[in-house]
């Protein structure tokens, strides 16, 4: 099952470790992490703080780099790509929501949308596809508005437009809900449902559970490990 | 003070690349301190020296009763009466060149000589010679075999006679030397030596010196309250050379505002949890401070003792170069309290500005790590946000400057400061190089004869004055030249024939000497003169009027019939009519020639030859050494901004971490990196070159327009057109440069932590 389940796996992540810090104060932030997760599944990864999911998500979405292990994720080895292919992988295979929205401040909705199809393969009728995503979700109508113009809801919308702008095989959403409210945490996963319910591949990490049970799959992590009594619950 | 140690820990480069601004800065101020030194020391030394407060120089004398009537004059406290003449010496000593004598009694009591190696001399076979004249312990050879060879025993020189060469020799010695019967110069210390009393005493000397027929031969030197006779033009050099120091220092307040800033922003977080947990704002305002305030503490007194040491370098350079002599170590405490103040002063008002900032930020804001610096508050910022500026990444640049204001404006101001300084210094250079040879432009000959003695050897008359009486060739023209004073302005008289072909006769207005306008005079009469325009024109002179200048020989009246483009400050008057005035009717002490000096040994007197070429050269060599002071200073200027420039860029790019890694984590790589913050900065830059080269050639016409004021003379101003693009090639490379540096730091920082972090 497992070799089968790796011949269709999306992402591939074997022995996966990463330590922050040195020598004392050295400490495991994932400790040998073994994880497959399919093209078009919805994955949440969930667990106490500190307990490693982010930096799943940094390592998978490309944004890191394991001290030991491999991530295989689109068909491409990361943990051995020089910054700058990695750069380019991210701007054509991944899309990224972070808690904190990391939208640029001095760029409207619109621009900061922009942003994501600047980078990567050449997007004909680049203006066009980013109104689109807006529209999405709901934000065409603010597409000139600055940050500081806009709800954290809508900044967070913005930056699941921005991560889904250039129809990326995955999206790694980290906590996309945790600075929101209820009503527009419940807004933004039903985008990232939408999403999956699209073809792309989702990895959701959260703390709520009951937004996590919506998902295809849980993956509980505890100090740096998959927690095996919970790894890949549906 | 662990606080602000704490802060150093943080950010160690930071604070160390402020520091050392701070210290360049207060060092370039330092120069502030010259002046006083300079004068102080060239006090002391003419103190010590004896130096006359007035000297003459006069036609030969009998001193036998001379001198007691002028002890007797008022306020008169010493009188020495010597000799002073030019020798040519033979081989083995001074090369064949012309020196100048002076008599040196065993025991004076006016113009004493400082020895530097050696002794005094004993005998009349024995001499002292200032340094460079000739070795100690070499023989000078006398051209008459009278008084024989002469044995150089010590090496030295007094205040008057400072970076001259010349041989003190004992009384005797020098009147066989000279071969003048008698003596011909007066030196004179007074009680109390005001301008007043010094005018007062020349009156009375000139009185005394008439009633025998003594003529001054050259302008009396007067000294007055004890100063050095090159102590004004060491000021005025000082002074221009010092305000590079204090642009030096508002560059290095720049600086430091933008790293208090900073460590201010840095510290929001913490300012908010101790006003949470009850401090006041002012307490937490006094906290933000203290880092800021502690740099410049610690670059003041770094500064202070470098300032101290570039004072006294540049003291000495100066102080060797134009007057040979090697000032002691000294400091000006004024200048070292206001450096002082500048440095922890300047670092308390420019921290103060954050620091109430960064109190006012909202607690809940700022504990929740929100960046403080926000965009589109503002209706600028959100009209800007309106205005398409190129593509994504241009936008996001021009923005980025937008949102902080303060360091764009800093930036922009360090870039300008660094390009301002290396085109003042550039136009400076041009300008002065300019000068040089326009000075010379007016006149036409190849090679300057000059009588070294106040006589007279060449005739004025034709056909001796184009011709071979004058021991030159054709091509000759013989003519006065000789200093005035014009109220308090020195100025070079020139008697030059009518007809003369040596000088460039067109005038701005009125006209040229006229051949016919100049008959046989007596001594009294109004002479025609052209006058130097610009002088004429700062001194308010027109076509027509009259004016009074003081001649060696006394008071001449002339009549400005024309002015001249010429940019010294100079009178030209018919030869013949001035010889009459000095005392020496158709006799010139000047041979101009086109066509090579006169033959040696043929003009019967010690003459002095120089070719134009020399003169330039020894205008450039001045010209070089200010030059190389105001490079220096330049230098420091540079520096300071380049050390401003690129921490106010890492620190930047440190406030936009989480920006950069955001471009990073959509999959923006080093080049794009690069190219955003390298727009930023070549826009920046460019502006500041801008800036910086309007203001360097503000600054320089600026300094050679006092320059040319303190001096009436037409100095002119060039730009150093070729400085501006070399200065935005400058610019160009090192914002490439930064922005290099600055994408690879950003690669190197890890994404996902600064991702996650707060600002």
């Amino acid at each position: 099952m497992h070799a089968r389940e790796s011949a269709r796996s999306l992402i591939r992540l074997r022995g996966l470790t990463r330590v922050w810090g040195r020598g004392e104060s050295a400490q495991k932030a994932l400790a040998d992490v073994d994880l497959d997760i399919a093209a078009g599944e919805l994955v949440a990864v969930v667990g106490p703080s500190g307990s490693g999911k982010s930096t799943l998500g940094a390592l998978i979405a490309g944004l890191d780099r394991p001290d030991a292990g491999s991530v295989v994720v689109c068909g491409s080895r990361l943990d051995r790509m020089p910054a700058d292919d990695l750069a380019v992988w991210r701007s054509d295979n991944v899309g990224i929501v972070f808690q904190n929205f990391n939208l640029i401040a001095t760029l409207t909705a619109l621009e900061n949308v922009l942003l994501a199809l600047r980078f990567g393969r050449r997007t004909p009728k680049r203006s066009e596809a980013a109104r689109a995503a807006l529209a999405a979700v709901g934000l065409e109508a603010k597409a000139h508005r600055l940050p500081s113009q806009l709800s954290g809801g809508e900044q967070q919308r913005v930056g699941i437009a921005r991560a889904m702008v250039h129809r990326p095989a995955l999206v790694v959403a980290d906590e996309p809900t945790g600075s929101l409210d209820t009503a527009a945490g419940r807004h933004v996963f039903e985008l990232i449902q939408r999403l999956r319910n699209g073809g792309t591949t989702v990895v959701f990490i959260t703390h709520d559970l009951a937004l996590a049970s919506l998902a295809d799959r849980t993956v509980h992590m505890r100090d740096g490990r998959i927690d095996p009594a919970n790894a890949g619950s549906r | 003070m662990r606080s602000a140690l704490r802060e150093m820990r943080r950010a160690p480069l930071r604070v160390a690349a402020s520091t050392l601004a701070i210290a360049l800065a207060i060092a370039a101020m330092g120069i502030f301190a010259i002046p006083s030194m300079a004068s102080n020391t060239l006090r002391d030394i003419a103190a010590a020296d004896l130096a006359a407060h007035l000297q003459l120089t006069t036609t030969p004398f009998d001193a036998t009763t001379l001198r007691a009537e002028i002890e007797q004059m008022d306020g008169v406290e010493a009188v020495e009466l010597g000799t002073t003449g030019t020798v040519t010496f033979g081989s083995g000593g001074t090369g064949g060149e012309g020196v100048r004598v002076e008599s040196y009694p065993e025991s004076s009591s006016v113009n004493r000589i400082r020895l530097g190696e050696g002794r005094m001399p004993r005998d009349a076979g024995e001499v002292l010679v200032s340094p460079g004249v000739a070795p100690l312990g070499s023989v000078l050879r006398t051209p008459g075999g009278d008084p024989g060879d002469l044995t150089v025993v010590g090496l030295g020189q007094s205040t008057l006679s400072a970076a001259d060469e010349v041989v003190f020799a004992r009384p005797d010695t020098a009147a066989l030397l000279t071969g003048i019967e008698g003596s011909n110069t007066i030196s004179l210390r007074l009680a109390d030596p005001t301008a007043e009393n010094l005018e007062t005493t020349l009156a009375s000397v000139r009185a005394v010196l008439g009633s025998r027929s003594v003529a001054l031969t050259s302008l009396p030197v007067s000294l007055p309250d004890g100063a050095h006779p090159i102590e004004e033009g060491i000021t005025e050099v000082s002074f221009m050379i010092g305000s590079l120091g204090v642009v030096a220092g508002i560059v290095a307040l720049v600086l430091l505002a933008s790293t208090a800033s900073a460590m201010v922003t840095e510290r929001t977080r913490d300012a908010a949890i101790m006003r949470a947990i009850g401090a006041r704002r002012r307490v937490a305002r006094r906290e933000l401070r203290r880092p800021a305030v502690f740099v410049g503490l610690l670059g003041t007194a770094i500064g202070l003792p470098l300032g101290v040491l570039v004072a006294n370098v540049v003291a000495e350079m100066v102080l060797e170069r134009f007057a040979g002599l090697n000032p002691p170590f000294s400091l000006d405490p004024v200048v070292l309290a206001a450096s002082a103040v500048f440095g922890v002063l300047g670092a308390r008002i420019v921290s103060a500005r954050s620091a109430r900032r960064v109190a006012r930020v909202e607690l809940t804001t700022a504990l929740r790590d929100r960046e403080p610096i926000s965009f589109g508050n503002r209706w600028s910022d959100r009209m800007l946000a309106r205005i398409p500026t190129g593509g994504v990444l241009s936008r996001m640049s021009l923005r980025s400057m937008a949102r902080r204001r303060g360091r764009s404006v800093a930036l922009t101001a360090q870039f300008g400061a660094a390009v301002g300084a290396a085109v003042l210094v550039a136009c400076l250079a041009a300008s002065i190089a300019d000068f040089n040879g326009a000075e010379l432009a007016s006149f036409r000959w190849d090679h300057e004869t000059t009588a070294a003695d106040p006589v007279s050897p060449f005739g004025l008359d034709r056909p001796d004055r184009t011709g071979s009486g004058n021991g030159a060739g054709t091509g000759a023209e013989a003519a006065i030249h000789t200093e005035g004073m014009i109220d308090d302005w020195e100025i070079e008289v020139f008697g030059v024939a009518p007809d003369t072909a040596m000088i460039d006769a067109d005038v701005t207005s009125g006209s040229w000497l006229s051949p016919s306008g100049t008959p046989s005079r007596r001594p009294g009469d109004v002479l025609p003169a052209v006058l130097a325009e610009r002088f004429a024109d700062q001194e308010g002179y027109e076509v027509g009027d009259q004016l009074t200048v003081d001649l060696a020989a006394g008071p001449t009246q002339f009549e400005v019939i024309g002015l001249h483009p010429i940019r010294s400050v100079a009178l030209f008057a018919p030869a013949d009519a001035l010889s009459v005035e000095l005392g020496t009717p158709g006799r010139g002490n000047t041979l101009w020639s086109t066509g090579g000096p006169p033959a040696p040994g043929s003009v019967g007197a010690a003459v002095v030859n120089t070719t134009r070429d020399e003169l330039f050269a020894e205008d450039a060599a001045a010209r070089d050494a200010i030059l190389g002071i105001f490079g220096a200073i330049g230098v420091i200027v540079v520096s300071v901004s380049l050390i401003g420039t690129g921490s106010t860029v890492a620190m930047n790019l440190f406030e936009r971490r989480r920006e950069t890694a955001t471009l990073q984590a959509n999959g923006a790589r080093r080049r794009d990196v690069r190219r955003l913050l390298g727009v930023e900065l070549l826009v920046v830059g460019m502006t500041g070159w801008t800036l910086g080269s309007m203001a360097g050639i503000a600054g320089a016409r600026a300094i050679m327009g006092f320059f040319a004021a303190s001096n009436a003379i037409d100095l002119g101003f060039e730009v150093a057109w070729t400085a501006l693009p070399l200065a935005a090639l400058a610019v160009a490379g090192v914002v490439h440069l930064f922005a290099v540096t600055a994408a690879r730091g950003a690669q190197r920082k890890p994404l996902e932590s600064t991702l996650r972090a707060a600002t």
